[in-house]
């Protein structure tokens, strides 16, 4: 099967025009989702509307009729926004995020809401409320999350670009272990308007797709400041790469539980960039063995507050009781999964008094160093690599204990308590051919150049297989 | 470490059954002692002050969001206003 990128769509579309590729992309949308449970809602009217729309434009834009998944904790006006749980069963969102504006501004069509773990907690898809996404590559296998679905939606070509959130790893390893690019951005560089809250100080909206151009015009279209977020920003758009490039890697003996496939193809990989000619150099962090741990009291205390705002009045789900207590209480038991309880367990005891200062603050100075540690790390390189996963997609019901479920995000984790860019790049297949992706980060801000990077020399030197 | 289960329920408003508050306790403590493993770095002298967010203006923007949108997606409504016990006593 090959991957298809937004050119083959193009093409599709300026041969046989918008309404019969349509015909066929719903097609596929709907055999594929029989498959493998890949939306929460496939937007077929939605969609045909927008095309009207767009065909009567004098200007077509950069993404004229090109089909979009968007994970269903991204709100797009008029349509649901469940974010995979039961609590916003029926939530029908009033407005469109910025990023749904400025895509659907370039001519996008958005065909459907993806599935996801509840508040994008979870790192299998096994947390949504609704049902389990399978893998495209092999169904027995998870997809990854927590934007699974969306990971999904690609590697089935179902879409050639759809849209998740990464918080501590909820796009880079979905796309690890769907075989597809999955972008984190530099924090704040595309706007969270719109974007349902889990961490706010961790959370944003990043795109999968099968080839880094496709990720690139996306990220162009959908990135920069926008008004109605004030912690967005614009960054750097010049993406040439310096002419010695210098690449960090992990240090040998400080990688532990990993898959030997993934630990052997990663270290033959660092060498073969060595013998290329490109300046390598190794990172000994002490560090990145407390990210997970910090990064789970950080998440979950922000978490903790962000879903107090779910208590039945306004909107979403409400089970009545005697009071009003009884009611909040009864509408956020019945409403919430156990993960989700879980976290908010975890960041309301690190909040709580007598515990404010061992758990929070701790984990916040952690935080700190660890962004200290990576600004003295890109002094001497311009890009680290790490695998993106420490080992291959998982099968159902595997990981019943959740912290060997939060394990799958140790290499993820880190670049996101630093608010830096990284990329999950396709790697390598092992012998049940389940896909690995490879991590790339780069110094904050340097979005493009990390693009840039992947583009002319990763996907070239054999990071693509 | 023990942990209080039954104070975290109230503060999260939170209910849990009789049946899984024991593996909630089981899973918890194992979790909190996995978080508490930070204790072990020690901390560089950083001065860590919460992140402040920039504010805005304070000024009124036009929504184009309709009155029915709203009511709409609340539970209980009537044709001008969402329908909730007493949240604030007098």
């Amino acid at each position: 099967m090959s991957l298809k990128t937004i050119e083959d769509y193009r093409k599709e579309i300026e041969e046989k025009g918008v309404e019969s590729t349509y015909e066929n992309i719903f097609k596929t949308i709907k055999e594929k989702n029989e498959n493998y449970n890949i939306f929460l809602s496939i937007e077929k009217d939605y969609a045909y509307k927008r095309i009207d729309e767009i065909k009567k434009r004098d200007k077509k834009g950069r993404l004229y009729a090109i089909p979009i998944a968007i994970k269903d904790n991204i709100a797009v006006k008029g349509l649901q926004l469940t974010c995979g749980s039961k609590i916003l069963k029926d939530f029908v969102s009033p407005y469109s995020a910025t990023v749904i504006e400025r895509l659907e501004e370039e001519g996008a069509i958005i065909v459907g809401k993806t599935n996801m773990d509840e508040f994008a907690m979870g790192s299998s898809n096994e947390n949504s409320a609704y049902f389990n996404t399978k893998n495209p590559i092999n169904a027995e296998y998870v997809p990854g999350g927590s934007s699974g679905g969306s990971a999904a939606a690609v590697s089935s070509n179902s879409v050639p670009i759809s849209l998740g959130s990464d918080t501590g790893g909820s796009v880079r390893q979905p796309a690890s272990f769907t075989n597809t690019f999955g972008f984190r951005p530099t924090y704040g560089s595309i706007s969270r308007y719109g974007l349902v809250a889990f961490a706010s100080s961790l959370d944003i909206i990043g795109p999968i797709a099968n080839s880094i151009k496709d990720i690139k015009l996306v990220y162009d279209i959908i990135s920069g400041k926008d008004e109605r977020d004030s912690t967005s920003i614009d960054i750097e758009k010049n993406g040439s790469l310096e002419k010695k490039v210098r690449i960090g890697f992990i240090k040998q003996d400080s990688i532990k539980d990993i898959d030997k496939d993934i630990y052997d193809s990663y270290y033959k990989f660092i060498n073969e960039l060595e013998n290329l000619g490109y300046e390598i150099g190794e990172i000994d962090s002490e560090l990145w063995n407390y990210s997970l741990n910090s990064y789970y009291i950080i998440a979950s205390s922000e978490a903790s507050s962000n879903l107090s705002r779910f208590d039945g009045v306004r909107y979403g789900l409400r089970n009545e009781g005697d009071d009003l207590n009884e009611m909040y209480v009864y509408t956020r038991t019945k409403g919430f999964g156990r993960e989700v309880k879980r976290r908010i367990f975890l960041g309301t005891f690190s909040l709580s008094s007598g515990y404010y200062d061992k758990y929070y603050k701790k984990a916040s100075v952690l935080r700190e160093m660890i962004k200290n540690e990576f600004h003295n790390n890109f002094k001497r390189f311009d890009f680290i690599i790490t695998p993106t996963t420490p080992e291959f997609p998982f099968k159902f019901n595997q990981k019943q204990d959740p912290i060997k479920m939060y394990l799958s995000d140790w290499f993820t984790v880190p670049s996101s308590l630093a608010n830096l860019p990284s990329i999950s790049v396709p790697f390598i297949k092992n012998e049940k051919n389940l896909p690995a992706g490879l991590q790339i980060i780069s110094n904050y801000g340097k979005d493009y150049k990390l693009m840039e990077f992947i583009d002319k020399i990763i996907v070239k030197t054999g990071g693509n297989k | 470490m023990k942990i209080d289960i039954k104070r975290l329920e109230k503060l999260s408003k939170i209910e849990l059954e009789d049946k899984e508050r024991i593996t909630f306790i089981k899973e918890m403590e194992k979790i909190i002692q996995w978080v508490e493993e930070i204790e072990k770095v020690s901390e560089e002298n950083i001065n860590f002050k919460l992140g402040l967010t920039p504010l805005r203006d304070d000024i009124i923007d036009k929504s184009e969001i309709k009155r029915d949108f709203f009511l709409k997606n609340s539970p209980k409504s009537d044709d001008e206003f969402i329908i909730v016990d007493e949240v604030i006593k007098k």
